[in-house]
């Protein structure tokens, strides 16, 4: 098995490209799925070409107008393939599961990576041999000066750029190639009126303008833009008309004739214009989706609260004949396929720890209406359904919990649970709407949501993070902290271990706080350890707010813009402040778990047992224990979060509440406070390897605790304890969001 | 005329079979997202189910569990397809029974 070209990601595609993964309630679905599973992950240079294009000839222009004129190119010149079985229209990529990748955020690390793409273990690309010269060498040379993090060069030094990235305790790797993502579009309005609305919205604007007004200067080119994107959206809808047409004229299956001059009657009427049918408001669905997800670089545009804004279409086509449930279904189960087709596109170092391409898409059911009624209906038990018939890896299907929620909807949403594929998850709709109260404004200030905001169009992003569907935007999985290197730091004077992965190895990686003997009681050690989370978050503010700048002035996003209620009235893109709500960059917390059992075990051990002192601790970490077993027992048998003990969870809720408190108060490029989060996904396997041993017995280079879970085998006495201790934290603090991972074992709940 | 609705399925391995449920489990398990979501207020929870015996084989045999999925964390992906240090995580967290 262990044959080097045949492991990982590439053994994967190879199996599931046969009929392993030809799954589905009809025959279509499963040719879809197989078609899907058939096609190797692969680079698209479509949208790269584009770029470099019209940058080329636009020197001098200015940088928003060049942007939107290179993502109107993107349109223009984006593939109008259609295949057989298919009732949905329109790929972003020539091929299935391309990544039609944003060269202007990537080029920095490819032209030392391009040559892995093909071969690597995780995520391996497939890529034509022109497409390869092209990109090494026109494309990429062209660009590897110009992207977000080669600019960010120039505003710090060196050393702290090396550190961002590379040293492992306050990261902005993840943000700075990610541009454009976490997104909840105005669905309800684009579904209702298509882009033509935001086409003449633009036009009526740039007549109205006062050339005596000095804002119209800036205003003037944005509706410019705005328009010549629709055009050309507008252009792309009309391609793969034709394409249908063409398609139809050489099908011989009468009925799949009919189905294809049907869908290239409806790409005459979406996206462009208004859905008239259950059937094209998906479709706009489907192809919204993707133009955000090929304009934008970053992972998480969601669906948000797609049971509610499709069921009006449900219900009236259902009431007249024209769908069924089942038929219904099939489109679902085809709209998750499809979405499953965009591929994550990230460098080699990533993909080793986010690997499995998977973009991060999101679809949510339930919760309640803006009345506070419970909102389900017949379309979020299909939405659940359709993922266990389908079984793919995206979207992430998740269930609104309220206690109104029906027991029969959560009852399917737990069916779909024990499954075993990780879907859905369940979120509280409580704590969902205190946090979007806080969201985009400072704590104790009033949000800039109404009531009626959250609890109509109010839903997760992504993983976790809350979002208003058309009024917020910003980056929500940006900055890092790590905070068992923080107590690493804390407890050996500001350095980094010796000997694990990353640079800066031995050195100091935040500042020198003080040797161990300074820290004679508890309190001092803790504020020491609050001390240097405080410093690891300030210098990362210090990166997230200068990256922001370069974005909001080069890096601007049309599309985005015209899908935020009132961005184009404002004339202002969505990275400049066009939403109603700014958010993010934001600062996540990894490996709290592992900080919190580090404090607790030198809690005990040093300060309420005498059994060490603080610099046994330095020098045991130091040594990856070695030689210090019998002091690394005592650490481990100290009390843990995640077992209902306060010992432990007490200082959990400290380090929690100062982490929100101190990231709530500091303010961002857009004008908005920063909303902390801790959801950052696996980076524990990443910032573990990059993290010496710690005080709660952990070994140098082993994962942190992953999210905010328990640290791993430290939670022993059952869910429910572990649940209480959840429960004891303020989530309030978190408006970007909380994940937890926990495990059932799936004989509990059927015959295995 | 054939739709292709009515087209036989040429894979009905690919057809979804309905588990047998252990009702007291599944009654425990709802329970416990009532309780932990509705009740204690813990914003976000998700679940990996698949037994830890599965993993330790899949681990050694993937080329047996083509389509087996695991949620990492907020996404679900295909075991074949994310590093062995993540699948050993994966595995090293703590498996619960009621």
């Amino acid at each position: 098995m262990s044959d080097a070209k045949c492991a990982g990601a590439k053994l994967g595609n190879e199996l599931r490209s046969g009929y392993a993964a030809k799954m589905g309630s009809t025959k279509r679905v499963q040719e879809l799925n197989g078609m899907l599973h058939s096609n190797r992950p692969n680079v698209d240079i479509t949208r790269a070409r584009a770029f470099t294009k019209v940058y080329r000839e636009t020197e001098g222009l200015p940088a928003l107008l060049r942007r939107y004129k290179a993502i109107a190119e993107v349109y223009r010149t984006l593939s109008d393939n259609v295949y057989d079985y298919e009732q949905l229209v329109g790929w972003p990529t020539k091929r299935i599961r391309g990544a039609n990748f944003a060269v202007e955020l990537h080029a920095h690390w490819m032209k030392d990576d391009l040559k892995n793409l093909r071969d690597r273990t995780y995520d391996p690309f497939e890529i034509s041999d022109e497409d390869y010269k092209e990109l090494e060498e026109d494309i990429l040379p062209y660009w590897q000066d110009k992207t977000a993090a080669a600019q960010w060069a120039h505003y710090v030094t060196p050393e702290e750029w090396d550190r961002a990235q590379f040293g492992g305790v306050s990261d902005v790797s993840n943000y700075i190639c990610a541009n454009g993502s976490h997104f909840i579009p105005a669905w309800t309005d684009v579904i209702k009126h298509g882009f033509q609305k935001y086409y003449n919205e633009a036009k009526v604007l740039l007549d109205e303008l006062d050339p005596n007004d000095p804002t119209s200067v800036d205003k003037r080119y944005f509706y410019q833009g705005i328009i010549e994107v629709c055009e050309a959206i507008k252009n792309w809808a009309d391609r793969l008309s034709a394409a249908c047409l063409r398609k139809a004229e050489t099908e011989k299956d009468p009925v799949r004739k009919k189905e294809l001059e049907d869908m290239a009657a409806m790409m005459r009427r979406v996206p462009w214009g208004p859905a008239t049918s259950f059937h094209d408001a998906v479709e706009t669905s489907w192809v919204v989706c993707f133009f955000l997800f090929v304009e934008g670089a970053g992972p998480s545009i969601t669906w948000g609260r797609w049971d509610q804004y499709m069921y009006p279409y449900y219900k009236r086509d259902i009431e007249a004949g024209i769908i069924t449930p089942e038929s219904a279904m099939e489109l679902i189960e085809e709209m998750y396929i499809k979405v499953t087709s965009n591929v994550w596109f990230q460098s080699t170092q990533m993909a080793y720890i986010f690997g499995g391409y998977y973009r991060y898409p999101h679809l949510d059911v339930g919760g309640l209406d803006e009345n506070g009624r419970d909102a389900s209906n017949e379309l979020s038990y299909l939405c659940l359904r359709a993922m266990r018939y389908v079984k793919t890896t995206s979207p992430a299907v998740c269930l609104m919990l309220h206690q109104k929620t029906p027991d029969s909807l959560l009852r399917e949403a737990c069916e779909l649970s024990v499954d075993g594929h990780g879907h859905p998850s369940f979120f509280d709709v409580e704590t969902l709407y205190k946090m979007l109260e806080n969201r985009g404004a400072c704590a104790n200030m009033h949000s800039n949501y109404t009531s009626y905001d959250i609890k109509k169009y109010g839903s997760p992003i992504g993983c976790v993070e809350p979002g208003v569907e058309g009024m917020q935007y910003g980056h929500t999985d940006s900055g890092i902290i790590n905070v068992a290197g923080c107590i690493y730091a804390a407890v050996c004077d500001g350095k980094k271990a010796k000997g694990v992965d990353g640079t800066r190895c031995g050195q100091v990686v935040t500042y020198a706080s003080g040797a161990p003997e300074l820290f004679d009681t508890y309190e001092k050690f803790e504020k020491v350890c609050l001390d240097q989370i405080e410093y690891a978050i300030k210098e990362c503010h210090s990166n997230l707010i200068i990256v922001e700048k370069l974005l909001a002035e080069q890096f601007n996003l049309p599309t985005f813009t015209m899908l935020l209620d009132g961005a184009l009235e404002k004339g202002l893109d969505a990275t400049n402040g066009g939403a109603k709500v700014n958010i993010g960059p934001t600062i996540q917390m990894s490996g709290f778990g592992t900080a919190v059992d580090s404090m607790a075990a030198i809690k005990k051990v040093v300060y309420t047992d005498h059994e060490a002192t603080l610099r046994d601790v330095a020098n045991a970490i130091e040594a990856n224990f070695v030689g210090y077993e019998e002091l690394r027992a005592k650490l481990i048998a100290a009390p843990k979060y995640g077992n209902d003990d306060d010992f432990a969870d007490d200082i959990a809720c400290r380090v929690w509440s100062f982490f929100g408190d101190t990231v709530n108060h500091l303010k961002m490029y857009r004008g908005n406070y920063c909303d902390a989060a801790i959801q950052m996904v696996q980076s524990n396997v990443g910032y573990g390897a990059m993290t010496g041993a710690t005080p709660n017995g952990r070994l140098a280079g082993q994962p942190t605790s992953d999210t905010m879970s328990a640290s791993q085998q430290a939670d022993t006495n059952g869910p429910l304890a572990a649940a209480r201790s959840y429960g004891k934290l303020d989530y309030t603090k978190y408006s970007n969001g909380t994940l937890l991972n926990m495990w059932i074992s799936q004989s509990e709940m059927m015959e295995v | 005329m054939q739709t292709i609705r009515e087209t036989g399925l040429n894979t009905p391995e690919g057809t979804y079979k309905m588990p047998t449920y252990k009702e007291a489990g599944m009654r425990n398990f709802m329970n416990l997202v009532r309780t932990m979501v509705n009740d204690y207020g813990v914003y976000h929870v998700q679940f990996n189910t698949i037994d830890k015996s599965t993993l330790v084989d899949a681990k050694k045999h993937p080329e047996k569990y083509p389509t087996l999925m695991v949620r990492v964390a907020g996404y679900s992906v295909y075991w074949t397809d994310i590093a062995e240090r993540v699948q050993d995580d994966i595995i090293h967290r703590t498996e619960h029974q009621f």
